[in-house]
């Protein structure tokens, strides 16, 4: 019953709030040039990291420049790039070892003023978790771990069926929701004071930093933050060997609203946002940055 | 002893370095049961006795858990470790294919395997193993996916519990599935563990639905999943191994209502056996059960190398014991067949027909039919099985051998009395034989074959290629199983034509005939031959079968061809210039109204439905009293159509849209001076009829009438007299046995023109020849006018002998007034043209190089020439046209139409 009326209690927010969503502007990126996936726009919007299918190698694009640069070529590297708050790229590789067989993942950090990447966590067999802060990233091995500040302000990593949420150095780890398969795609809130991740199962579910559970957005991927109210996700559908719809979609934390970017026909995919820009990708590598209006 | 404990002491510590050594740097391994829930996307399989969408029956996510959880255990077992994308069957736990590669790829995984089993999607059944990995065949994205994948199938190809169609398949999802362009599976795309999809078996082919739902048979894969990893990374360590088996009746075919079945899954399989393993002491270990769904599955796991035995008991058979070797880090496979305990004689428990002397006579294809008390040993029985007088015919085993059914090949002969007896050779499974010979006696009725009363097409008719209809007509109603395998269209290669199922009509209770309509759904190419086959199998409900396979030969047209040397007199344009005049007979009203639907010309046709039985009087002699009473048939005139005039050397010609009513479309005419006296036999003369003959097909046609007097003599029109058309006259035949109470007819355009045959041509086949002859013969002798179209040749108003004379004379070197040969078509041409008919271009096309196309007219004259692979016919005029194509190879021909 309790259950039911905070449905109706939604429902009738969602019906209330009245946003409007424009889409402003929408260019397509890397037109007849690749396909490119795996986007990740820098924290200003000015460069979007990317890669291909398979996630395969690690390309920037300066969208003011529309120059590209390769960062890698290795494998996996595309998969899980992200941005530190110091303007560096941080990413993890992956090779299979010949003699074992076992995959050993390795660290990398790119600096982009001297274009060059070096080790940061060294090969080693076993997940690497990427910890994402307001002021500083961590790469947390199985056996080694590395950390660009010793304080990275608050930040956050899942593994398994937790999220670890640090602040000043000091780690909680909670499970606000149950997910067997686990959680994925944790990020910190612009202003620092919401988390947004995935739980298998569940879908997207927004955390204040003790662990409670302040909205769950539905069965959606991939959340990004367009700012510190709104969230950008992927709605996929599939049956079961290849996908079958794939849309994008504008979330309010809260939870009482929601507007679909594009259509579920229109197989777009993988979004990431950064200075009010949302970038995402299709089936077939064709990225797209659209800019977009919301009057509350 | 100091030196003994030493030693062990640094074995000891030895083993525990090595164990610390594994494991810390045993794999992880991420398992994905597919699919989750029970919706529509997570295969259900509908098995008895499980309804369809019953969560307890067979469903891909439910089979695809088990042997996830059996992987999972036994690679924790050997000590890897391991994550899971779900330990529960809820819809919540069907993750997005981006979710499970990314759980994967957080989790740090070494090998990830996507577990499922396959479908065919289609009738055909099969079982086989195959195994995807991203990326073209040989080239795969992640390294090592290839190994990993073949390394799995080696270990699930040892299964001997199952039937396999085939060996296993290896390929990359690209190469795999060509038409995603490269998109290849979801849980592979972005996946950088060394990973891979498996479609363990085919849980669409039945034997294996049942044996997919036995918890030890997935057991036995998930167990050989972990096999498949220990041979990847080139582990050997773990010291266990596994045995399983099918438990199956030795003999007793197995009853799974019509599915296909492979090998040994067409024996019964034996449920609710206990099997015991034990030591080579005969002391039990271990015991388990094979469930009663039918698959016969047993396993023993996790076992130390070594000897053992099993043995099987079920209470209905006898029990065995087979000794089997286990070896570590293998599957063993160990099959049993049962031989049932049989311990009576066989005997008769049930039989049909059951006949006695007075009894009404049964029908000519009648069964017979023996129950047995056991399953019976089939070849001995059948050589014990005698019927006299002898007849052909064929033995059926029915219920796992316990039924034998024996049917006449063709059918028995009518009005016999038949006695059959089954001799005391006859045994069972066990080999006992029946200690009394069992006899029965049966007398046949007198029909023994279906009798078709008509077939459209006819042989060697001529049918409009658009919208077709065909039709048989029966003295039984059809059984209406099936018949759309025993009446089969196909065109000149061999290619069935699809039918418009939906609107297909059959005979039902009540009908004076059995039949089946079938509209054709395809459109068929004028000019080309068509071939109607109806199986001897078609039969009616009685099981009563053709007598022998019919087949039809007919060539599509297009009725509705321009016809430009013709004036249309009337077009039926609009109906409500047309009245009836009469009605009479039986009382009942017909009606005249537009269609749209089917129609040749402007936008409609005139519709004229009419009931028509109890039959009215004949039609000559309705004819023959016109003047007193117009009864028998229905009339119909329209101003436009009185207003006409024909001269005498013209004809009528009328396009007709048939129903197979068999009914009569006349055009009655009088002469303008009508200058005879009614009394007289000229007056006869003055009043011709134009006779379209009898609807006796479907669909559209383009008839000329044939000249008819009051008198039933066929003729010609006076050419020295001109006459008017009085009315459309549509009457039926009392004789028929065809009784049709409705019949629906349409008319388009009505022609007239001067008589364009041959001089000569009598059967209107555009020549003359000693067919002529002939048909003027037959008319003459036997008063059959089937083949007369122009019969009066010398034009003196009758047909006689004269007319014989002179179609000799022109035998005999005179004209002849054929036109140019067409183009020749050269057989076995490689070239093939359309499409047919065309309105813009004709396109030709070929193994070799086309060198240029040319287009006749059907007068053999040049129309136009181009030097690529087509034609331009845009601004052509419509009919019929010979497209002569030149290859490097060859020159052939082709009958084009062009229509707009």
């Amino acid at each position: 019953m309790k259950r039911s009326l905070l449905l109706i209690m939604g429902l009738l927010a969602l019906i209330a709030s009245g946003q409007q969503v424009r889409v402003t502007s929408s260019t397509q990126l890397l037109r007849d040039v690749e396909p490119a996936f795996y986007p990740t726009l820098s924290p200003n919007g000015e460069l979007l990291l990317y890669s291909d299918a398979d996630a395969h190698g690690l390309k920037m694009l300066d969208l003011t420049t529309n120059k590209v640069t390769n960062i890698s070529f290795e494998n996996g590297a595309g998969f899980d790039a992200k941005w530190s708050p110091d303007g560096k790229v941080y990413y993890v590789t992956s090779m299979v070892d010949e003699k074992s067989r076992l995959v050993y993942r390795t660290g990398k950090c790119y600096d982009l003023s001297s274009q060059t990447s070096d080790v940061v966590l060294k090969a080693q067999h076993g997940a690497i978790h990427t910890e994402v802060g307001t002021q500083g990233i961590a790469l947390n091995g199985t056996k080694e771990k590395f950390s660009s500040k010793p304080n990275r302000g608050i930040s956050v990593y899942t593994e398994k069926s937790e999220i670890v949420v640090a602040i000043n150095g000091k780690e909680h780890r909670y499970s606000p929701v149950e997910s067997y398969a686990g959680y994925l795609w944790p990020s910190v809130s612009p202003a620092g004071d919401k988390i947004a991740f995935f739980a298998a199962g569940k879908g997207i579910v927004v955390i204040d930093l003790e662990g409670q559970v302040l909205a769950e957005l539905g069965n959606y991927e991939m959340p990004c933050w367009y700012n510190n109210d709104y969230i950008v996700a992927q709605n996929a559908s599939d049956d079961g060997y290849q996908f079958t719809s794939s849309q994008i979609l504008l979330l309010k934390a809260d939870g009482t609203f929601k507007h679909e970017l594009t259509a579920k026909t229109s197989m777009t995919m993988q979004p990431t946002c950064g200075g009010e820009k949302i970038v995402y990708t299709t089936i077939d590598g064709l990225l797209t940055m659209i800019t977009i209006e919301i009057n509350d | 002893m100091k030196k003994t404990i030493y030693i062990i002491a640094i074995m000891m510590v030895a083993a525990m370095a090595t164990n610390v050594a594994r494991a810390q740097y045993m794999p992880h391994v991420y398992i994905n049961p597919g699919h989750g829930g029970h919706d529509s996307d997570d295969r259900n399989v509908v098995i008895y006795p499980f309804a369809q969408g019953d969560t307890a029956g067979y469903w891909e996510s439910n089979s695809n858990l088990k042997k996830g959880f059996a992987l999972n255990n036994c690679l924790r077992a050997k000590g890897y470790t391991t994550s899971m994308s779900r330990v529960s069957n809820q819809t919540s736990d069907d993750l997005a294919l981006s979710t499970i590669v990314a759980l994967c790829n957080s989790s740090g995984a070494d090998i990830f395997y996507s577990i499922h089993s396959n479908a065919t999607g289609v009738p055909a059944r099969r079982n086989h193993i195959l195994a995807l990995y991203r990326g073209p065949t040989g080239s795969p994205v992640v390294a090592n996916s290839d190994v990993l994948a073949l390394n799995l199938v080696q270990r699930l190809q040892v299964n001997e519990a199952a039937v396999w169609t085939s060996s296993y398949q290896i390929a990359g999802d690209f190469t795999f599935y060509p038409d995603w362009n490269n998109q290849g599976l979801g849980v592979l795309r972005g996946n950088n563990a060394v990973s891979m999809l498996s479609e363990g078996s085919f849980h669409d082919y039945i034997p294996e639905t049942y044996r997919l739902m036995n918890d030890n048979y997935c057991w036995m894969e998930g167990w050989n999943f972990s096999l498949g990893a220990d041979d990847y990374f080139g582990y050997s360590f773990f010291g266990k191994g596994a045995v399983a088996g099918n438990i199956r009746d030795n003999r007793m075919p197995r009853v799974l209502n019509n599915f296909i079945m492979f090998g040994d899954d067409n024996r019964e399989p034996v449920s609710n056996a206990t099997v015991i393993l034990m030591d080579m002491n005969d002391v039990p270990i271990d015991t388990c059960y094979t469930d009663d769904l039918y698959n016969g599955i047993y396993a023993f796991k996790m076992l130390n190398p070594g000897s053992y035995k099993i043995k099987v008991e079920q209470e209905h058979y006898y029990s065995q014991t087979k000794v089997v070797t286990i070896q570590a880090n293998h599957s063993t496979y160990c099959n049993f067949d049962l031989a049932r305990i049989r311990e009576t004689p066989p005997e008769v428990i049930n039989y049909s027909p059951v006949w006695s002397e007075g009894d009404a006579p049964l029908k000519a294809n009648t069964p017979v039919v023996f129950e047995f008390n056991w399953d019976m040993n089939t070849e001995a029985t059948e050589a014990a099985f005698h019927i006299e007088p002898a007849v052909e015919g064929n033995f059926r085993w029915e219920d796992s051998n316990y039924r034998m059914v024996f049917e006449p090949t063709d059918a028995y002969d009518v009005n016999t009395l038949y006695t059959v007896t089954l001799d005391t050779n006859a045994e069972h499974g066990g080999g006992m034989k029946m200690q009394e010979p069992f006899t029965l006696q049966f007398k046949t009725t007198y029909r023994k074959y279906l009798e078709v009363i008509d077939i459209f097409p006819h042989q060697g008719d001529k049918v409009h290629y658009k919208n077709a209809t065909i039709e048989l007509r029966t003295d039984s109603m059809l059984n209406n199983s099936y018949y759309y395998d025993k009446i089969v269209l196909t065109d000149k290669d061999g290619n069935a034509l699809t039918y418009n199922r939906r609107n297909t009509k059959t005979g039902k209770a009540g009908d004076p005939f059995g039949y089946i309509r079938i509209p054709v759904a395809s459109t068929m190419t004028p000019g080309e031959e068509y071939t109607l086959t109806i199986a001897k199998e078609m039969d009616d409900t009685a099981g009563i079968h053709l007598p022998e396979t019919i087949v039809h030969k007919f060539t599509a047209v297009d009725a509705g061809e321009e016809k430009p040397d013709a004036t249309v007199i009337e077009g039926f344009e609009d109906a409500s210039t047309f009245s009836m005049v009469a009605a009479t007979g039986n009382g009942q009203e017909g009606t005249v109204l537009s269609n749209s639907t089917d129609r040749l010309f402007g936008s409609k046709s005139l519709q004229i439905k009419y009931p028509c039985w109890p039959p009215f009087d004949k039609v000559v002699q309705a004819i023959a009293t016109r003047d007193n009473a117009l009864g028998g048939q229905y009339e119909f005139t329209s101003t436009a159509i009185s207003e006409a005039t024909i001269a005498g050397n013209e004809e009528l010609s009328l396009h007709i849209f048939g129903d197979m009513s068999y009914v009569d479309v006349m055009i009655y005419l009088s002469s303008t001076d009508n200058s005879s006296p009614k009394s007289t036999p000229s007056w006869v003369y003055d009043h011709p009829i134009f006779d379209f003959g009898k609807i006796d097909f479907h669909g559209w046609r383009y008839i000329t009438g044939k000249v008819r007097y009051l008198t039933g003599e066929v003729g010609n029109l006076n050419p020295n007299k001109t006459y008017k058309i009085e009315s459309i006259f549509i009457g039926n035949e009392p004789e028929s046995p065809i009784k049709i109470s409705n019949a629906t007819i349409k008319l388009d355009n009505l022609l007239k023109s001067q008589k364009s045959s041959v001089y000569g041509d009598v059967n209107g086949d555009g020549h003359v020849s000693s067919v002529d002859v002939t048909a003027l013969y037959n008319y003459l002798l036997n008063g059959d006018e089937s083949d007369i179209i122009n019969g009066d040749v010398d034009g003196d108003g009758h047909i006689s002998s004269v007319d014989i004379t002179a179609i000799y004379n022109i035998l005999l070197g005179t004209e002849n007034e054929m036109p140019a040969p067409a183009p020749e078509t050269k057989p076995n041409s490689s070239v093939k043209v359309g499409p047919v008919p065309s309105s813009d271009y004709i396109m030709a096309s070929a193994k070799g190089y086309i060198q240029g196309v040319e287009l006749y007219d059907m007068s053999g004259n040049l129309v136009a020439r181009n030097g690529g692979n087509y034609m331009n016919v845009g601004s052509m005029r419509d009919g019929h046209y010979i497209l002569k194509v030149y290859t490097t190879n060859e020159v052939s021909s082709h009958h084009v139409a062009v229509k707009h």
